[in-house]
């Protein structure tokens, strides 16, 4: 038993962390519901908050500090344990070993620790809830000086706080060294013949998204050993001198907010790259397959990949346009972010160059994939706005932005990640999902997610603040009431066919139909294995790798599909 | 090379990246303090430093020369001697901008060391080809990464 929990084998890992990050996926969207409730009817008494939290819902009333703490939660549990778990962690542990030929990771103790890692990291982050005064309230960015001074910043910037620090700390140590076993496993492990370029996108973006984590992770890793250190030792790196707070002026000198600034988005910008790019390559293959047709110049998509994470490093300032940085540094910034419009638009115009004549087989993984590329034009036109720092001041800490982020990182990525269960869940299991709850869920999903996040935009062009936790006390928000009891009836609904997900899912492990090997007619080497795969992957045989990944309607050929593993004719 | 010695040996040279960037944002941080805090003041390095810095050295010899134990030995010894300049410095943690970088710089490093040492001692009882490898890449980043450090620290001193 002990065995099977802590075990070693990367599909159980795989499959670990999946359920870790659908853990926190629920959790992370009751807490929304939470929030578009208590937006839309302030004064409504709702006795649930006052149970899960008697002292900031006393009387079922939230108070404006706990509405910033189950923001704070949400965020970081979407950020880290989802968005960075589940693509990453659950997906790739699972099928890169199956996709390389390798009959699991290069190190696979180390991969049960990074695991343990997270849960524990996931466990401290969730006790924040339990402490005295409860969850941080700094949002996701935990920006100083008040993540640094302690409880006179709020209740949950006591203890709460260094809970989320402590937690953010292991959840980055568990990425690196996942991340170096990623890397190895993908440069050593490769079957013969399973060529660099013969690698399915899925895999490059692994690749690359560890590459990311590699350098990203260690930068929070530093950022945050200085914020507990102000914390705890006194020292003065991101707090000035002359701070006061409640009327109080605090001990310490010399240092600067902006310096967290800095260091927090030189990792949050990768971040975004982090949770997108191991997507972008799923979709590529989803829409390969289910159009009959190679992925369309699959060299440009590589390329694109290593380029996006390459300006992701480059890009960070522009979180910062409205922190008192030089015009000259916004320009520079500015332009780069414009830069990786590039390598996002030869991505769409090849995801949609794949799609072009192709014999369309629109099941559910294909309709997530659709709404991934839909999703991902829309979330990046919004992005160009951001990107220019005329624009950003006025739209800087408004609704636009969380639109902006929510559908390009957020939903974007959790379609890709909806894509990869409807599309892998028949090899994990060996059973098909429901295709018609699955059609349901998707198009209920697809509309609703656009219901919220489109009129996010408005009211963000309206002016309105992000982070409040209510708005009736400002009439100039008084006009867009409509607008957010709009949104937040549309999240309901959203949240609500999520269940038949999670329905389908745990309901399809039991009782759905049986699944061939490759229900799909793929080409890449996880549907040469049975379903689920044994636990050496390929019995200890010795896998050649003929072709490349995307072999679909080659003139000439027996089928309309070529496996990876097909010798070659003389 | 045997393959568990390639994966150690491409695992190890992964990780030394990693930790070479983690110096890097502390590096940086300390440069971008010291520019624009006003309140650095000078800091007497401790001499014991350039003791610990030739133990160090001596340790990457022996290292190559596959002696775990006495490379162990002399890992703990460099620990032990910067403990002792942590107290030799006449400053605590919270003494000035340049002290807390001491301390930050001195002690993450420390903590890898020690993690080192852990790993000569592992060696030295049942050493393979792997950990061999691993143990070598490692030890040598932190060497390396010291004497990055020790020009920092002489840098900032001033």
């Amino acid at each position: 038993m002990l065995g099977r929990i802590f075990s070693t084998d990367h599909k159980v890992i795989g499959k670990q962390y999946f359920f870790l990050a659908l853990f926190s996926v629920l959790v992370g969207v009751v807490l929304s519901v939470f929030m578009r409730l208590h937006l839309i009817y302030p004064d409504m008494k709702v006795r649930l908050f006052e149970l899960l939290w008697p002292t900031g819902a006393a009387g079922g009333i939230m108070t404006p500090e706990l509405y910033l703490s189950i923001m704070t939660m949400h965020g970081t549990l979407m950020v880290f344990f989802v968005l960075t778990t589940a693509p990453q962690g659950g997906f790739g542990n699972y099928f890169l070993p199956l996709q390389i030929g390798a009959a699991d990771m290069a190190f696979p103790r180390l991969n049960a620790l990074s695991f343990w890692t997270t849960f524990a990291a996931l466990l401290v982050l969730l006790g924040a809830f339990f402490v005295p005064g409860g969850a941080p309230l700094g949002g996701w960015t935990a920006y100083p000086p008040l993540s640094a001074v302690g409880e006179v910043a709020g209740p949950g910037q006591g203890d709460g706080m260094d809970m989320w620090i402590l937690s953010i700390a292991l959840f980055s140590i568990a990425s690196l060294l996942n991340s170096i076993n990623f890397i190895t496993t993908v440069l050593e492990l490769r079957a013969p013949g399973m060529t660099l370029m013969r690698m399915p996108l899925t895999v490059w973006g692994w690749f690359t998204t560890a590459i990311i984590s590699l350098l990203a992770f260690a930068v929070l890793l530093a950022a945050g050993l200085l914020l507990l250190l102000d914390r705890w030792g006194g020292t003065s790196f991101f707090l000035p001198s002359g701070l006061v707070l409640s009327d109080r002026v605090l001990n310490h000198s010399g240092g600067s907010p902006i310096l967290w600034q800095h260091l927090f988005w030189f990792f949050g910008h990768p971040e975004v790259y982090i949770a997108i790019l191991p997507g972008m390559g799923l979709i590529s293959t989803i829409l390969s397959v289910n159009s009959r047709r190679p992925v369309f110049g699959y060299k440009a998509m590589v390329g694109a990949m290593l380029v996006i994470a390459f300006l992701g490093f480059a890009v960070w300032g522009h979180h910062m346009f409205i922190s008192g940085m030089s015009p000259y540094s916004s320009i520079a910034f500015s332009v780069l972010t414009m830069t990786v419009g590039v390598p996002s638009a030869i991505k769409t115009f090849n995801w949609l160059g794949t799609l072009w004549g192709g014999k369309l087989r629109l099941n559910v993984a294909m309709l997530f994939a659709l709404g991934f590329v839909s999703l991902f034009v829309a979330g990046g036109i919004t992005g160009i706005f951001l990107g220019q720092p005329a624009m950003d001041l006025y739209l800087h800490d408004t609704y636009f932005v969380v639109g902006h982020f929510h559908l390009i990182m957020g939903v974007a990525a959790v379609f890709a990640m909806f894509a990869g269960t409807y599309y892998w869940f028949p090899k994990m299991y060996g059973r098909m999902m429901n295709e018609t709850i699955g059609k349901i869920h998707f198009y209920i999903t697809f509309l609703g997610v656009y219901g919220i996040f489109v009129p996010m935009h408005v009211a963000g062009f309206a002016g309105n603040p992000r982070r409040y936790s209510d708005f009736k006390e400002f009439e100039f928000l008084a006009d867009l009431t409509r607008v957010h009891t709009f949104i937040s009836h549309t999240s309901f609904t959203v949240a609500a066919v999520q269940l038949l997900f999670v329905f389908n899912l745990f309901w399809s492990m039991w009782r759905g139909a049986r699944a061939a090997v490759n229900p799909w007619e793929a080409t890449t080497l996880e549907w040469t294995v049975p379903s689920p795969p044994p636990h050496d992957n390929f019995g200890g045989a010795e896998v050649m790798v003929h072709h490349g990944p995307y072999e679909y309607s080659v003139p000439g050929a027996a089928s309309d599909r070529v496996m990876q593993t097909e010798e070659k004719r003389s | 090379m045997r393959a568990s010695a390639r994966l150690a040996t491409t695992g190890a040279w992964l990780a030394s990246g990693s930790i070479l960037t983690l110096f890097s944002a502390l590096a940086s941080a300390l440069v971008i303090r010291r520019g624009i805090g006003g309140d650095w003041t000078a800091l007497a390095l401790p001499g014991v430093l350039w003791l610990n810095t030739a133990l160090l050295a001596a340790s990457g010899v022996v290292v190559e020369l596959r002696h775990w134990g006495w490379a162990a030995a002399l890992g703990a010894a460099f620990l032990a001697g910067q403990a002792w300049a942590w107290q030799t410095l006449g400053l605590g943690l919270a003494g000035g901008p340049a002290a807390a970088f001491f301390f930050l710089l001195t002690g993450v490093h420390g903590a890898h060391v020690a993690g080192g040492v852990a790993g000569l001692i592992w060696n030295h009882w049942r050493a393979t080809p792997g950990s061999a490898a691993a143990v070598r890449i490692y030890w040598h980043t932190l060497g390396a990464i010291w004497m990055v450090v020790l020009c920092l620290l002489l840098w900032a001193k001033s």
